[in-house]
């Protein structure tokens, strides 16, 4: 019997990783905006209230435009707003099937992203701050680990 | 103006033909329980559906966004005498089992029109109060947001009494399986066909929301037809940091009438000018159009890793139904994937006994046996813990394991042979399993 207490501890190890969030690295991941909006950053808490629903407003007045590429969503939701993929998606579905408001639109690829984000006045995304060089129609706002 | 050319609806859904031009009403197509193809609340999603499809066409490009959810549950009482219902349903679970309590789907369009406005409809198919899986829209409105502080609807919306009103039916933005029933039978209506202002607010690090919402609404549950004209509601909501609080106080002229009512007025009528003592209860029963008060205080904390919320409720009426206070807690941790949750509720009717002893003549019978059941007391307790496991993105698995108990009439408690409530001091294990999706 005595054998068995390894394996027990290994299996109770495994089953304890198991129940951990998958570790999903944030680096390089910042928020950026349309170049022509008013503003010049955001703070960690405006990204949360954007990103989980509570409120579209900028801090210039204006109303946020949203949209998301979903390979990057994961990183995003753990580290900037400490919420795992299903809590941000139940969130949304809170307020969408409300009728409050929609989740951010979710684009075919990176590249769509970048485009959409130099396109759209007040738009808003997420996004790896490698994408953005020598873009001049994209500002960054906010880096996720700040 | 908004670049949306990623998300476009199609004209034409499979090639059918456009249901604006043609004259099929959805009811023909569709089995719309509670709502006859003559009345216009019936045509108000399709009306609207079209008005939006219309002014879309008429300044830019289609932008309709399809969405949906659904819950597959199958739940089951230790009891063999016992039936769990909810929401008025004709069918729940009973001791063999029954996919009828918990599982529905729903469909949702959302069209931007341009111009601040939009429009929103939700059709949902579940058990309904007739015994019949029906199709009703949850929601239908158009909403013109002039700033995004500010949003205006008119059509159909929730009734937003207590604190998960607008999304309960929605398996996946819970935690539990099902919303506490005790709580939420205080008021059994779940729309109003109104017009509502929101507003919000940031001071500091705190966001506020403020809704008015007026009215009207009808339904029948157990027997007993609803008709609530003149529903107001302010609801108040306050954000800062984890913490959430919520105040709201609704009101409405309710008039309540059942197969039979006719006949106890009379008989009262009659019989108070013999015995006084009767003259309250006459008085109870005759009348219509009865103030009725609903106030909800509810509260949560919920940091990421863990969460508690609770509920405190009652009901201030008039006339033969009861007032009534409810309360309900609920508290879980996020182990990864998986959500174990504990919950308790209670709902208690606050009135003194008002049963009443009419002369033990055979002729007067069966109005004592009316007046008995519309003086009933009810009450439910229950205590149950769940486990929600996030198996894959937009799947959610759910268990959970509930005792129901009463001392009086349980609110969810009925005989399994028939549509009469179980008898006092019924109390069962209600077990359940579940999965939401969204699509």
């Amino acid at each position: 019997m005595r054998s068995d207490a390894p394996d027990l501890r290994r299996r109770t190890l495994l089953l304890a990783l198991a129940l951990l969030p998958l570790p999903v690295r944030s680096e390089g991941l910042v928020v950026a905006v349309n170049a022509s909006t008013g503003i010049s950053g955001m703070d960690a808490r405006e990204v949360r209230k954007l990103f989980l629903g509570k409120s579209r407003r900028l801090s210039d007045g204006s109303t946020a435009v949203l949209a998301r590429y979903s390979p990057l969503d994961s990183a995003f939701n753990r580290h900037s707003l400490g919420r795992s993929d299903a809590q941000v998606g139940a969130a949304w579905s809170r307020l969408r099937f409300s009728g409050r408001s929609l989740p951010p639109e979710e684009l075919s690829s990176l590249a769509a992203l970048i485009d959409w984000l130099g396109g759209t006045p007040n738009a808003v995304a997420y996004l790896p701050a490698s994408a953005l060089e020598g873009n001049a129609s994209v500002r960054v706002a906010h880096a996720i680990g700040d | 103006m908004t670049r949306r050319t990623h998300v476009r609806a199609p004209a034409r859904i499979g090639g059918r033909p456009d249901p604006c031009t043609t004259s099929i009403p959805f009811a023909t197509t569709f089995p719309v329980t509670g709502c006859h193809p003559s009345r216009s609340t019936c045509r108000l999603p399709l009306a609207l559906l079209c008005a939006a499809a219309g002014a879309v066409a008429a300044h830019e490009r289609p932008s309709v966004v399809f969405s949906g959810f659904g819950t597959l549950g199958y739940a089951a009482v230790d009891h063999s005498e016992a039936e769990y219902r909810t929401g008025g349903a004709r069918d729940g679970a009973d001791a063999s089992g029954s996919f009828e309590l918990d599982t529905r789907i729903g469909v949702q369009a959302d069209a931007a029109l341009g111009h601040a406005l939009s429009a929103t409809v939700q059709l949902q198919a579940r058990e309904r109060s007739d015994g019949d899986v029906g199709v009703e829209a949850e929601w239908a409105f158009l909403r013109w947001r002039p700033d995004d502080r500010v949003a205006i609807r008119a059509g159909r919306m929730s009734l937003p009494a207590f604190a998960i009103s607008d999304y309960r039916s929605v398996g996946y933005a819970n935690v539990p399986i099902r919303s506490p029933d005790g709580l939420y039978s205080i008021i059994p209506l779940e729309r109003l066909d109104a017009a509502d202002v929101s507003l919000e607010a940031q001071t500091g690090d705190t966001l506020w929301g403020l809704q008015v919402v007026a009215g009207r609404s009808s339904g029948n549950f157990d027997g007993t037809d609803f008709d609530a004209r003149d529903f107001l509601a302010v609801i108040v909501d306050a954000e800062h940091g984890s913490a959430r609080l919520r105040l709201a106080h609704s009101r409405t002229d309710l008039t309540l009438t059942f197969e039979g009512i006719e006949a106890v007025r009379q008989g009262l009528g009659v019989a108070a000018t013999f015995d006084p003592g009767l003259v309250p209860a006459r008085d109870d029963f005759d009348r219509d159009r009865v103030r009725t008060i609903f106030e909800a205080i509810g509260g949560s904390y919920d940091p990421g890793h863990w969460f508690v919320d609770g509920e405190y409720v009652r009901r201030r009426i008039d006339g033969f139904a009861a007032n009534v206070d409810g309360w309900a807690v609920s508290a879980g941790w996020r182990l990864g994937a998986f959500t174990p949750y504990a919950l308790a509720s209670a709902y208690r009717d606050v009135d003194p006994d008002r049963r009443v002893q009419l002369p033990p003549l055979e002729q007067l019978a069966p109005l004592q046996g009316l007046l008995d059941g519309a003086y009933t007391k009810q009450d439910q307790r229950s205590f149950g813990v769940s486990l929600r496991w996030d198996v894959a993105p937009n799947i959610a698995l759910k268990s959970q394991v509930e005792h129901v108990a009463s001392r009086f009439t349980g609110v969810s408690l009925y005989r399994s042979s028939d549509d009469t409530r179980a008898p006092s001091g019924t109390d069962v294990t209600l077990l359940a399993i579940s999965m939401d999706v969204l699509f």
